[in-house]
């Protein structure tokens, strides 16, 4: 089977294939999802915006067109659907039928599941950054990861018995890159949010690890039977803490490498080695 | 050193030889190919040119009176009626099978779903449906209404169905009705549309395409399982030789009827191409999700969708 990758036709022009955000935004001039340092700016000067915005959803990547907020509307409705019939197309139908549309319009999402957990795991990014924007003051920046994180998790608690499912289909290669963007995402607003400003080799360490141990997390959490995820809560401390140690490991170990090489080159250059 | 010479010159004398041969048979490849190009002029020229007298349209490579084609077409379905199955086996070589599948699967149907299958004649995307509800379901209160304008091909569907367990059920009724006209069907009142291999046919596709849009409900799902254009160009040339050159040949030896089978080839080269359909189908109304269609066996194929929304 050969599918080609082609730009769109509307209306006899030529469009490239958009992504929803703009898509949505054009048609309906609303506040659609952005990164969180895009975001802070208008959140910041309209307070009120906050509960419209919980509202709104980025739907998933492959646009209907023209522009349509229906397919939103059905993925939204398919969620109550995950614990029975999993992130499946049954639930998209189950979804769509609460809309009065029949079982067949799973159809508008042809990669399936992957489309629903992709609109879930956008839904949760933003719903957090707009629950813990405004109660970072006065917590120190691993309080404040901590919290991101908490937040987070507590977002996956309703399809926690599912969601090893869903890891199932995110870790199909087709689906990777999907999954990996998130994470991606996820972790660069909980770091901006925590009010990282570095600009060094250490903006990439500190996001690979956040999202290490977000994950990892993740993973605790799918198989914790702790009351109210406690467990969950223990680990993540846990590994906040290794990390803590780790990230001064990593100090240390620059240091000496840096003495080290400094003396070296002072005890060839008093050799006579070096000079010029 | 000398008898080396001798393997070369040997070796020269075959390469001249194949050339020769291989020649020959681009020859009339090309020949093909060239008569393809004349008629898409031809069909352009006489649109451009005898729009303000009698409307004409493509049957095949010919120019022919609107209103003659629906008869014309309808002789050639009446033709093949009763060997068109065995016929899609042997030039298809079993693909359409695949193809056919393929749709139902991405179609995916749940309990309930009432499907329209026009053009069904012979009833493969009838039977794939309710299969496929009764197997992945458990369900049979799924329904089919199967459309065909010839009388003939839908006897030759009726009389499969007769060895079935949908057989005097009211899970498929048949109906002879012009996919242009569906004015014997309310609005709003199917879940599914299909038409396989069968809107090629038809003098009007944009009628075709709004008379689906009206009876499908809110959500429903247009799709179109038709030949499409093949991009790769190797793949191109030896799908064109083969069209041209050999299904011909099968329809006489199996069906003794060329023209017949010279016009299905023909018709498949008149037929918009993918990005041009999917955009017909959007112009009627439909929203489509990507592209709109799904290449299948490097495009000889394309299965095009479209949601009422």
């Amino acid at each position: 089977m050969f599918k080609r990758k082609t730009s769109c036709i509307y209306q006899g022009r030529v469009i490239q294939p958009i992504i929803w955000r703009n898509v949505l935004s054009k048609q309906q001039n609303i506040q659609n999802f952005t990164s969180a340092a895009e975001n802070l700016e208008s959140v910041n000067s309209v307070n009120s915006v906050n509960e419209q915005n919980q509202q709104i959803h980025t739907p998933p990547p492959t646009p209907p067109n023209p522009p349509n907020p229906i397919p939103a509307e059905i993925l939204k409705a398919s969620l109550p659907f995950v614990n029975q019939y999993g992130w499946s197309i049954d639930a998209l139908s189950q979804g769509a039928k609460t809309l009065g549309y029949p079982n067949i319009s799973h159809g508008l999402f042809p990669k399936g599941g992957a489309e629903l957990i992709d609109y879930f795991l956008e839904d949760c990014r933003r719903k957090m950054s707009h629950e813990i924007f405004d109660k970072m003051n006065g917590l120190k920046v691993h309080q404040k990861i901590r919290f991101a994180c908490v937040t987070r998790l507590n977002l996956t608690k309703p399809y926690i018995r599912k969601w090893p499912e869903a890891l199932a289909i995110m870790a199909q290669p087709n689906n990777v890159s999907m999954a990996v963007e998130h994470l991606a995402k996820l972790v660069d607003d909980m770091w901006y949010l925590a009010g990282d400003k570095s600009a060094d080799m250490n903006w990439y360490s500190k996001r690979a690890i956040l999202a290490a141990i977000y994950t990892s997390t993740e993973l605790y959490m799918t198989q914790d039977t702790s009351p109210d995820f406690t467990g969950t809560y223990q680990f993540l401390n846990r590994r906040l803490q290794d990390s803590a140690t780790f990230g001064s490991l990593i100090n240390e170990i620059n240091t000496f490498a840096n003495f080290a090489a400094k003396s070296t080159i002072g005890i060839l250059s008093s050799k006579g080695i070096g000079r010029f | 050193m000398f008898s080396s010479r001798i393997h070369l010159k040997r070796a020269f004398q075959i390469t001249t030889k194949t050339n020769y041969i291989y020649n020959k048979s681009l020859q009339s490849h090309f020949s093909t190919y060239l008569r393809l190009q004349q008629a898409n002029t031809t069909a352009n020229f006489s649109e451009q040119h005898e729009t303000s007298q009698e409307p004409r349209t493509h049957f095949g490579f010919k120019s022919v009176p609107e209103n003659m084609k629906e008869t014309l077409v309808g002789k050639v379905f009446e033709n093949v009626a009763t060997k068109y199955d065995v016929m899609n086996d042997a030039m298809s070589l079993g693909v359409h099978r695949l193809w056919k599948d393929h749709t139902i699967r991405t179609m995916a149907p749940g309990p309930g779903t009432k499907l329209l299958d026009v053009a069904g004649g012979t009833g493969d995307i009838a039977m794939g449906f309710l299969n496929y509800c009764k197997e992945i379901h458990g369900d049979t209160s799924a329904k089919v209404t199967l459309l065909d304008i010839n009388p003939k091909m839908l006897e030759v569907g009726k009389q499969r169905f007769l060895k079935t367990p949908y057989h005097n059920s009211s899970q498929v009724t048949f109906e002879v009705g012009n996919a242009e006209d569906l004015s014997s069907i309310p609005s709003n009142s199917y879940d599914v549309y299909t038409i396989a291999f069968g809107i090629r046919n038809c003098t009007h596709i944009d009628r075709v395409l709004h008379e689906a849009f009206r009876v499908l409900k809110p959500g429903g799902r247009f799709m179109c399982l038709e030949f499409g254009k093949v991009r790769n160009p190797l793949v191109s040339s030896i799908y064109n030789l083969y069209s041209f050159q050999i299904i011909p040949l099968i329809g006489q030896i199996i069906a003794s009827d060329k023209d017949s089978y010279q016009y299905l080839v023909e018709s498949i080269r008149q037929f918009p191409s993918q990005e041009q359909f999917a955009e017909m189908i959007m112009n009627a109304g439909f929203t489509i999700v990507g592209d709109g269609w799904e290449d299948l066996t490097f495009g000889i194929a394309a299965l095009h969708s479209g949601f009422k929304l």
